[in-house]
């Protein structure tokens, strides 16, 4: 029988065919993860040093960056949800199994044996919609592998983020420690001068009152220093108690940024939240497409039944099962898939606008912090310096005096925090930047930006004597 | 409007050049009076220190003088200049020279940048002449010229000024002298005839012009607009008779003090007094806006001549600074110098250590500033600034000569010797 024959072929060949199509990459779709990382500018380590290895030297911002890879929790969190996408698309490229029947029937008519009826019973309707599902599975691991790459990405940029941070709360810090140290310095001057009968008890408070806050401000930067270290140690995915270091380099701002236009049209391309949500509405309209034809098949099984009959006679021929759409059409389904998709139209949107406004606003964050840096390089930093040098000057000619001195060095020491906080506020506008564009911004190549201090051997004592003997 | 330089070039300088006769090798303002001709004037012209005589010329009887007023670079002393305003290319102006009689016209032409007048300090003249802008004239705008005529009716030691904006004015140097000698000759023969001015200048440290908002926290003390060792000394033969002829158009009394001599207090802008009422001292305030003049022998030496207010004869000092009279920095200085590595501690013995800082230069003090003190003498340094300048006389100096004649060759055991450098030295008798 000619029927039969293409029957089990169809049953037998089709599925297996199908199903080929739909094989789960045996990495889980890591190497696609990495690809759609390391197009944003990020360097996946493929046979990158180890952990050890990385941790010996002081960290970069890029070795930080093979750390949190290697080492951040979450990340594998993130990555273990390709598991979820992968076990979709395998399930999606699978038909239901088919069902098997049987039964063997006693006649109660004398002498007539037993009925014996063998069945086997596919569904139909899987075995249309299975081409639709299947692409519409990888669709939507393609947009989990998206959405996964963005996840490490955010973590990325937030370890970047906290770097510098960390940075700036070290440098700054250092700066704290001399102010206090200069506060210290004009107290223990004001002790000399009030011992000599110099200045009154007045003087004397006042000079340990402002070292007193400079003594606060200190240990309020000591505070400020671990909570960086801390939230940099968690996105390492280390210890706070491990011997690990950063290195406290900033450098300055490159000479210039990426026109705006282009950042815009990056971020459209790469921001990979868009990527996955467009895909997604792609999978949407696709299901849709399918729910308006699926929607009339309803269930649909093909069947094979083999019946040995009470009275010997066999008969055996396929059988079919068709749902008719007589009071349902499914139309729920179809209404369900347009919301869907409706919803996810509108989401697309408005994620669109999101992305370019806030890589509007991240670029102004940047051109902002770039700003400041050059008033602090330009003007403030050199005006401040000056400012000490020609105190310093008149105090050489006993125009003014040392607690002056020490109060305009604090005001230039204020100054040199502001402007390596503000070196530090770019670095992180930038990488806020990356984050909005979806792609990491090319790596500084500024000089290191250092604040002077003078070397302890100017501290020799050469003229404490001077005065005493011709 | 004629320029100062078209001035100078189209009128006077022929007539300049006449006066200046030798011009010392340290003068820093080019033209001066020569060394007096004798009598040839009818009168002993004075000498101006640092300063110079404006030449006059004669216009059917009447002596024609011309003041430019004018902004000028003037210097404080070497290397330390201000924008000042002045008269004719200095602060002070030239001083105007006449006898008792003269009718006198003085050309006024204006190139500051806003109106002046000029008033003749205690001089007596109709109201219409007296120079004070808006009761007694209009003011001279910038650009016009204006003619001051009268006779002189008096003789003696006078000053001018301008009597418009006067704060500004005479607070950026706007000053000179007018000194009338009396018909007939003096009742007591006068050798040698100083004049200067006091003045007091809000030029702060590190700055080029000087402040008129500043009403007694001055910066520098000047004798004629130069402060010490800027200032020119005294120079004298021995038993000659020196006049010095001090007006003070500065904001604080000046008590001027010279050493070495009971001088006689003589006159005033009232004139020479009757010889009964001088009266002899070794200081004399000269009071805001008055004039004193005092005579005396001249006695051979280097003899000190100066305001007595300490620090009107200092140069740019701190007002109220930290006082580090006592003060041990040991240890801290060292301490601070890791931050300020320029830092150094001063003033624990004093202030005497001073000078040999900012003299050795290696703390630079601020630009254009003058150190507080300065000046070397033949046995160490002075420590002086300000008013404060040396009377020279000599025994073998010629009667015209005015050149600095160097410092003072003490005969032999009349110099202050060391008889022994140790604390414990001798019994002093102490209170106890």
């Amino acid at each position: 029988m000619v029927s039969t024959k293409y029957f089990w072929r169809i049953c037998c060949l089709l599925p297996l065919g199908l199903a080929g199509c739909t094989t789960v990459p045996s990495d889980l779709g890591r190497a696609d993860v990495d690809a759609l990382i390391a197009e944003r500018g990020w360097s996946v380590p493929t046979q990158g040093p180890r952990l050890d290895a990385l941790l010996t030297e002081p960290l970069t911002p890029d070795a930080a960056i093979q750390v949190v890879l290697i080492n951040n929790p979450g990340l594998q969190a993130s990555l273990a949800r390709l598991g979820f996408g992968a076990a979709d698309v395998y399930a999606a490229g699978r038909l239901s199994n088919p069902s098997f029947s049987a039964g063997w029937l006693d006649s109660d008519a004398v002498g007539e044996g037993t009925q014996r009826t063998l069945g086997v019973a596919l569904p139909f309707a899987d075995l249309l919609t299975l081409p639709a599902r299947a692409g519409m599975a990888k669709a939507e691991f393609a947009a989990l592998k998206s959405s996964v790459a963005g996840e490490v990405i955010a973590t990325l940029t937030d370890a970047e983020i906290a770097f510098y941070r960390h940075v700036a709360d070290r440098r700054v810090q250092d700066i704290r420690v001399r102010r206090a140290t200069a506060a210290a310095l004009a107290v223990e001057l004001a002790a000399r001068f009030h011992a000599a009968g110099n200045i009154n008890d007045r003087e004397l408070a006042e000079q340990r009152a402002a070292a007193a806050e400079a003594q606060l401000e200190r240990l309020e930067g000591a505070a400020r220093v671990q909570a960086s270290r801390a939230r940099l140690a968690a996105l390492l995915g280390l210890s706070t108690a491990g011997g690990w270091q950063v290195e406290l380099a900033l450098a300055a701002p490159p000479e210039q940024e990426r026109p705006l236009a282009e950042l815009e049209a990056l971020a459209r391309q790469q921001r990979l939240d868009l990527v996955a949500a467009r895909a997604e509405a792609d999978v949407l309209a696709q299901r849709l497409g399918v729910t308006r034809w699926s929607r009339w098949l309803g269930d649909i099984e093909l069947g094979y039944e083999r019946e040995r009959e009470t009275d010997g006679a066999r008969l055996r021929g396929p059988t079919v099962d068709l749902e008719i759409p007589l009071f349902n059409q499914h139309r729920d389904d179809l209404l369900v898939a347009e919301a869907t998709l409706g919803q996810a139209v509108a989401g697309l949107t408005a994620l669109t606008l999101e992305v370019e406004n806030g890589v509007r606003l991240a670029y102004a964050g940047v051109n902002n912090a770039r700003a400041r840096v050059a008033v602090y390089r330009d003007n403030l930093i050199p005006a401040q310096a000056d400012v000490v040098a020609r105190t310093q000057e008149q105090v050489n000619f006993m125009l003014t005096g040392v607690f002056e001195l020490l109060d305009v060095k604090r005001d230039e020491l204020a100054a040199q925090e502001g402007y390596l906080q503000s070196v530090s506020d770019y670095w992180i506008a930038r990488a806020e930047l990356g984050r909005a564009v979806g792609a990491r911004q090319p790596a500084a190549v500024g000089e290191p930006v250092e604040m002077e201090s003078p070397s302890e051997d100017a501290g020799h004592e050469h003229h404490h004597n001077h005065g005493g003997s011709p | 409007m004629t320029s100062r330089r078209t001035f100078l070039k189209g009128t006077s300088v022929g007539a300049m050049v006449a006066a200046v006769g030798s011009v010392s090798a340290k003068a820093q303002d080019a033209p001066r009076s020569s060394a007096p001709p004798s009598q040839a004037r009818g009168y002993r012209p004075v000498r101006t220190l640092n300063g110079w005589t404006l030449p006059f010329v004669m216009k059917n009887g009447v002596k024609e003088f011309h003041l430019v007023a004018e902004e000028v670079e003037h210097e404080f002393a070497p290397g330390f200049t201000a924008k000042c305003w002045g008269y004719n290319g200095s602060t002070p102006g030239p001083t105007i020279e006449a006898i008792e009689g003269d009718r006198v016209r003085i050309l006024v032409t204006n190139c500051l940048p806003e109106h002046t007048t000029i008033h003749w300090h205690g001089l007596l003249l109709p109201s219409g002449m007296d120079g004070v802008g808006g009761l007694n004239q209009p003011q001279i705008k910038p650009g016009e010229t204006f003619a001051y005529e009268f006779t002189l009716k008096q003789h003696g030691s006078h000053m001018y000024h301008p009597h418009a904006d006067e704060m500004t004015q005479m607070a950026v140097g706007m000053m000179g002298m007018f000194i009338i000698h009396p018909r007939g000759g003096e009742t007591v023969t006068i050798d040698r005839d100083y004049c200067f001015l006091l003045h007091n200048w809000a030029l702060h440290p590190g700055t080029y012009r000087p402040d008129p908002s500043i009403m007694q926290e001055f910066d520098l003390w000047t004798f004629n607009s130069k402060v010490f060792p800027a200032i020119d000394p005294i120079v004298a033969r021995s038993g000659e008779r020196v006049r010095l002829r001090i007006g003070n158009l500065s904001m604080w009394n000046h008590p001027i003090h010279v050493h070495g001599v009971q001088y006689f207090v003589t006159g005033s802008d009232g004139g020479r007094w009757p010889q009964r009422q001088w009266r002899a001292e070794t200081t004399e305030i000269v009071s805001v806006g008055q004039l004193r003049d005092i005579e005396f022998t001249a006695v051979p030496g280097d003899w000190a001549m100066h305001c007595h207010m300490a620090h009107h004869t200092m140069n740019a000092m701190g007002h109220g600074i930290p006082n580090t009279l006592g003060v041990d920095q040991t240890g801290v200085e060292a301490e601070i110098r890791k931050l300020l590595p320029g830092y150094m501690a001063m003033g624990e013995h004093g202030m005497a250590e001073h000078q040999e800082h900012t003299d050795a230069g290696h703390h630079p003090g601020p630009a254009n500033t003058i150190p507080m003190m300065t000046g070397t003498g033949p046995y160490g340094n002075i420590e002086m600034g300000g008013m404060f300048t040396v009377v020279k006389v000599r025994n073998d100096l010629g009667r015209r000569d005015y050149d600095d004649p160097g410092w003072y060759d003490a005969p032999k055991g009349t110099v202050a010797r060391r008889v022994s450098d140790d604390p414990d030295f001798g019994n002093p008798v102490r209170k106890t």
